[in-house]
């Protein structure tokens, strides 16, 4: 049997980016509200095994229908979605005891926990919290190498897991480096070989260039500028008072190049490519 | 280029090293280059952010990088670059941009600055920031520490 959800959203795209992400065979969307006391009524009428619940909606938020559905049904499972600027009305949620929390825009496999996480839970044991993890972060950087080598070239990639980097990074040979200063300070680094950022260059421009050539340069640079706006701006959005700001990049090539921030942790991100692996280091200090 | 934001950084050099033990501390030449470049052995990279954006590149030769270093621990004898030396040089510039920005603060500009990265390596070839950038030799005992300074606009 499907499981079946009832998704409280006053925006459209919120519904469509859930049933998007839902196998089909496993979930239905059984219902959709767009408000706190739609939600209230639909779940009445529907008895649905599981309730996505936005926070912010007109007539009646979330955190008020979600309460009342907790009062009529306490085995109710919700999912609240919160978006930036949602923080205050987080805490009371989980005050409320509402213990799941997926944060906007989540990704699919964080939905897909989540819902089976509900599905499996018992409203009064502890569930875990989706909403703020450590490695949020790291998250940012990988959609962003993704998403911007996508727009940039057109080259669709395979990204490995991200792992912690210990102690110095050894470099390929050429290294763009960008520091991030806010609340949380630290530096993101692009690392890879002379051929392989030759041959990206050239994916991105449509044109081939030499080894000795600047414009090699500039462009890995750049590529890192933009990852590392898209990365920052979608994580100052979701954490107010970040304030992440990005400097400008340099491009260091060498022998025998060792890059070393000793009070920054760091995970590495690394990227397959048909020419070969390139990797993006991203570390905040005391993270 | 902003002076109010430039000549802190050189300024910091004065007021930083002789109270970590080195004993002589002079300005050398003073030119303007086309990019920010550091083509040296060692480089500690400070990231600027905020009212004016930019790059500080503090780059030494690796003898003179030892040097430092022993001078910062009290004159131990340092044969490699290892961890410990490189967290030196590295807390050395952390020192330099923190009392920088004290007077950039007090010069009435708002900005942030970067921890430290260090670059070490050989036949470092290039260095590139898309800036004109100031380039200033501080002449000490442990030799020639070049400060490379590139402001946006």
């Amino acid at each position: 049997m499907r499981v079946r959800i009832l998704v409280v959203d006053d925006s459209p795209f919120i519904s469509k980016a859930i049933a998007r992400v839902l196998p089909q065979d496993a979930y239905e969307i059984c219902g959709v509200g767009k408000n706190g006391q739609e939600g209230i009524e639909l779940y009445q009428r529907l008895a649905p095994d599981v309730v996505t619940m936005d926070i912010t909606m007109p007539i009646m938020n979330g955190l008020t229908a979600a309460k009342e559905i907790l009062k009529q049904d306490p085995q109710a499972k919700i999912i609240m979605l919160s978006a930036m600027g949602d923080e205050d009305l987080v805490h009371e949620a989980r005050a409320a005891g509402i213990k799941m929390l997926l944060r906007k825009p989540f990704k699919g496999p964080d939905m897909l926990a989540a819902l089976s996480k509900a599905c499996a839970l018992d409203n009064k044991s502890g569930a875990e919290d989706y909403a703020h993890q450590d490695d949020d972060y790291l998250d940012c950087f990988r959609r962003a190498l993704k998403d911007t080598l996508q727009e940039m070239s057109g080259l669709d990639c395979i990204l490995g897991e991200t792992i912690p980097q210990q102690g110095i990074l050894e470099s390929k040979g050429l290294a763009a480096i960008l520091s991030i200063t806010g609340k949380m300070q630290g530096r993101v680094i692009l690392d890879t070989s002379r051929e392989v950022a030759c041959w990206l260059c050239a994916r991105m421009n449509g044109e081939e260039y030499g080894p000795e050539d600047d414009f090699v340069l500039f462009s890995l640079a750049e590529f890192l500028n933009i990852i590392s706006g898209n990365a920052t701006t979608e994580l100052n959005n979701r954490h107010r008072d970040l304030n992440l700001r990005v400097t400008p990049p340099s491009v260091f090539v060498g022998r025998r190049l060792n890059i070393n921030s000793p009070k920054v942790k760091a995970g590495i991100i690394r990227m397959e490519t048909d020419a070969g692996d390139i990797c993006l280091s991203v570390g905040f200090e005391g993270s | 280029m902003d002076a109010r934001v430039f000549s802190p950084f050189i300024d910091t050099f004065f007021q930083v090293l002789p109270g970590l033990g080195f004993k002589k501390v002079e300005r050398g030449k003073l030119s303007l280059r086309e990019r920010l470049s550091a083509t040296r052995d060692v480089t500690a990279l400070i990231g600027l952010s905020g009212g004016t954006r930019g790059n500080i590149a503090i780059s030494m030769d690796e003898g003179t990088a030892k040097k430092v270093a022993s001078i910062m621990m009290a004159d131990r004898p340092v044969e490699l670059l290892d961890d410990m030396a490189q967290s030196a040089i590295s807390e050395l510039a952390n020192m330099l941009s923190a009392n920088a920005m004290t007077i950039v603060g007090q010069n009435g500009v708002s900005m942030q600055v970067s921890p430290p990265t260090l670059i070490t390596g050989e036949k470092i070839s290039c260095v590139v920031s898309m800036v004109q950038s100031l380039n200033v030799e501080i002449f000490t005992e442990a030799g020639m520490i070049e400060i490379n300074i590139g402001l946006e606009s």
